[in-house]
């Protein structure tokens, strides 16, 4: 916008303002300025007539030009094809990596926490079996190991006397179900911490295995069946080896059940895979 | 993802009216009516794919011809090599209170003809002035020059029109309006 006063008959310094007259380019003043010009000036006058039929006649021209139409199909199309392109712009594309970043880190941060949560679940399960298993550990090393009972072994008719009529049945049991080459040695019942435990004890040369049994005593193993569990003919084992000693326990109902031996895993895992169904049934007819 | 086929519809909706006023000045800028097609349709292409940074309920038609301009210039500078000539600023001076008589009645072709002797920047400036009817402001931004330019090229422009109009009618024997 120009703002510029006019002195009269001034046509050459208002020639140059004609122009932005006839584009309605000029500010109020200015255009009033040119108007009072120009009812005073024939050639001015004339001049913007010239302007206006040219421009006037320049408009007719041109419009007529109109575009094929098969042009607006033509670019139509081309828009359509170019949907393979990418429409994102790079705040588009800068929004799309931030959310594929924000959701990457979300979805680790989730796998992190369920993988921490099944981490702790499973050391919290292995915790909860071992301190369950410690409990027929510490009467097999309290009896076996430290006060040697391995070294004296029982009679039939000696086991059958400490044990009484309730679990005395279980020294066939154990004939039945333990390799042929596995003696056993003793068969009683003792206390250890306040605790009451049936107790037999099976050896073949330098290897030592407990047979231990006791009643329940708020004890549960973890239901979770992740960390070392067994299952055999029904019935779910958990081993693990504390403190030097391969240990798998399984509950029934009152009775917690526990093979300890000196011997290596495989070995342990099989002989009391292979005793805990019957030891089940056996200790269920008790329970019933 | 960004709801492709609504921005596709609001593209077209914006933007598709004002081919024929894109169309008409490509084809008289560049002179050639195929050439012309392909830039303009170059020119909605690029529009289409840059259609996130344009504002609704801005000036399309103007964003368009800044987009149209963009793809003639580089065009040009493609084929053709052609350098910029330099203009003085001062548009004053170069205003002469003397016009070139200009008939009374300009027939099309005639009109037509003259346009295309302007010099192409002053061409461009007139067709976006006097034809498209853009403000000052408007063309300055399609164009990237300076409006004080604008106005500079446009008055050179039409009195460049006015010459070759008055030619053509004396060339015909036909006496022009003095002005």
């Amino acid at each position: 916008m120009n703002v510029i006063n006019f002195e009269p008959s001034e046509c050459k310094k208002l020639r140059p303002y004609l122009d932005s007259y006839v584009n309605n380019e000029l500010l109020v003043e200015t255009n009033h300025a040119v108007l009072k010009h120009l009812q005073e000036c024939g050639d001015c006058l004339l001049a913007l007539d010239s302007r206006l039929r040219v421009k006037g006649a320049l408009q007719v021209a041109v419009c007529k030009d109109v575009a094929p139409s098969e042009l607006q199909y033509r670019i139509q199309r081309e828009l359509r094809k170019s949907k393979a392109a990418p429409f994102l712009g790079w705040r588009n594309w800068m929004l799309v990596v931030a959310v594929a970043v924000i959701v990457m880190i979300g979805s680790w941060g989730l796998f992190t926490a369920i993988q921490n949560n099944k981490v702790a679940a499973s050391e919290s399960a292995k915790r909860q079996n071992a301190r369950v298993l410690h409990v027929g550990l510490g009467d097999h090393v309290h009896c076996a190991v430290e006060r040697k009972f391995a070294d004296e072994p029982f009679t039939e008719a000696e086991m059958s006397a400490k044990l009484g009529s309730e679990f005395s049945g279980l020294v066939q049991l154990l004939k039945d179900h333990v390799p042929g080459d596995y003696q056993v040695v003793t068969g009683h019942r003792c206390t250890f911490q306040q605790r009451e435990f049936v107790h037999f004890i099976l050896r073949h040369q330098e290897k030592m295995m407990s047979l231990v049994l006791t009643q329940k005593n708020g004890e549960a193993f973890s239901t979770a069946t992740i960390g070392d569990v067994l299952q055999a003919s029904g019935v779910t084992l958990h081993t693990g080896r504390l403190e030097n000693y391969e240990v798998a326990g399984f509950a029934t109902g009152d009775y917690l059940a526990f093979v300890v031996s000196n011997l290596d895993k495989s070995e342990s895992d099989k002989i009391a895979a292979d005793l805990a169904p019957a030891l089940r049934q056996y200790l269920a007819q008790r329970e019933s | 993802m960004f709801g492709r086929a609504a921005r596709e519809e609001d593209f077209e909706v914006a933007a598709m009216p004002h081919l024929n006023d894109l169309f008409r000045t490509a084809y008289r800028v560049i002179g050639d009516r195929s050439a012309a097609e392909d830039l303009v349709q170059e020119a909605y292409l690029q529009a289409w794919k840059s259609f996130h940074r344009f504002e609704m309920g801005t000036n399309c038609r103007a964003w368009l011809f800044k987009i149209l301009f963009h793809v003639i210039h580089h065009h040009r500078r493609k084929w053709f090599n052609l350098a910029l000539f330099k203009e003085g600023d001062e548009f004053l001076e170069e205003v002469l209170v003397y016009e070139e008589p200009v008939p009374q009645h300009l027939r099309d072709e005639e009109v037509l003809a003259a346009v295309g002797k302007l010099p192409q920047q002053y061409r461009e400036v007139v067709l976006l002035a006097d034809v498209e009817e853009l403000a000052y402001k408007e063309i300055a931004a399609v164009l990237g020059i300076p409006v004080g330019t604008v106005m500079s090229r446009l008055s050179r422009g039409r009195k460049i029109l006015r010459k070759e109009l008055s030619d053509f009618a004396a060339s015909y024997g036909i006496k022009s309006v003095q002005a």
